[in-house]
């Protein structure tokens, strides 16, 4: 049986590990703020921009409505990054745990992809519920476009690529292994 | 599967066991079961080669056709 270097895998397993703590913690941290600020009667919303989770304070929600429809998509799509993380660090534990592939493999991986698209197209409907509130200073100073096939999209499709391979592999290792 | 393996047969033929068998043709007693039990999809040849060269057989006494109903 083939097997693989283990001191790399672990280290990328440790490395998800980390991040998914770190994440689950700034999801909770990031929720707990938003409720300050829905108390504090200040709808100050963050963006979900290409670099990351931006607070300016000057983008604010026209309602408390509006805000809570923003947070809840916002938690929700932080969550499926979240989840994307966590389907990485299975599959990666997967890898060196086992011998061969894993049964579920190909599952985690299209998972992963349908989490990609969907991750992309809430942080849009996200960032296009924020344009359309009261962007204060930053009005005219960024721009947002919706894209219908964002980039993500493409990176799935290899997602989903790679997870028809897997299949295949599986396949051929079921064929191995029942082979005397 | 029409492909029934005849390999308790010859072993009964030769009075051999399973375990004789694996230490002579140094194939696991698992698998051999399995090649037994008709649990597998394919043989290798080196493995035919080493199962009649210790049974003194040849392969189509391993193996019987039988068409499904």
């Amino acid at each position: 049986m083939v097997t693989y270097s283990e001191k790399g895998l672990r280290l990328l397993v440790l490395v998800c590990t980390v991040s998914a703590i770190i994440g689950a913690i700034a999801i909770v941290g990031v929720g707990v703020y938003l409720t300050v600020m829905a108390i504090q009667g200040e709808y100050a919303i963050p963006l979900v921009l290409a670099e990351g989770l931006q607070i300016p304070h000057v983008v604010r929600a026209k309602s408390l409505a509006s805000y809570l429809v923003y947070d809840l998509g916002l938690v929700i799509t932080l969550s499926l990054g979240l989840s994307f993380v966590f389907l990485l660090r299975a599959m990666l534990r997967s890898l060196y745990r086992t011998k061969g592939f894993e049964r579920s493999l190909p599952t985690m991986i299209n998972r992963m992809g349908v989490i990609l698209i969907l991750l992309s197209y809430m942080r849009q409907f996200l960032l296009l519920h924020a344009f359309n509130q009261d962007m204060g200073s930053l009005g005219g100073v960024i721009d947002f476009r919706f894209q219908l096939v964002p980039s993500a999209v493409i990176h799935a499709l290899v997602l989903f690529v790679v997870a028809r391979a897997f299949r295949y592999a599986l396949d051929l290792q079921h064929e191995y292994e029942q082979t005397v | 599967m029409g492909i029934i393996i005849r390999l308790d047969r010859v072993l009964a033929d030769r009075k051999m066991s399973l375990t004789e068998l694996s230490g002579q043709v140094g194939i696991t007693i698992v698998n051999l079961s399995n090649l037994k039990t008709g649990k597998v999809s394919a043989v290798r040849l080196s493995t035919m080669e080493a199962i009649c060269k210790a049974l003194d057989c040849q392969p189509g006494d391993l193996f019987e056709y039988q068409e499904e109903t």
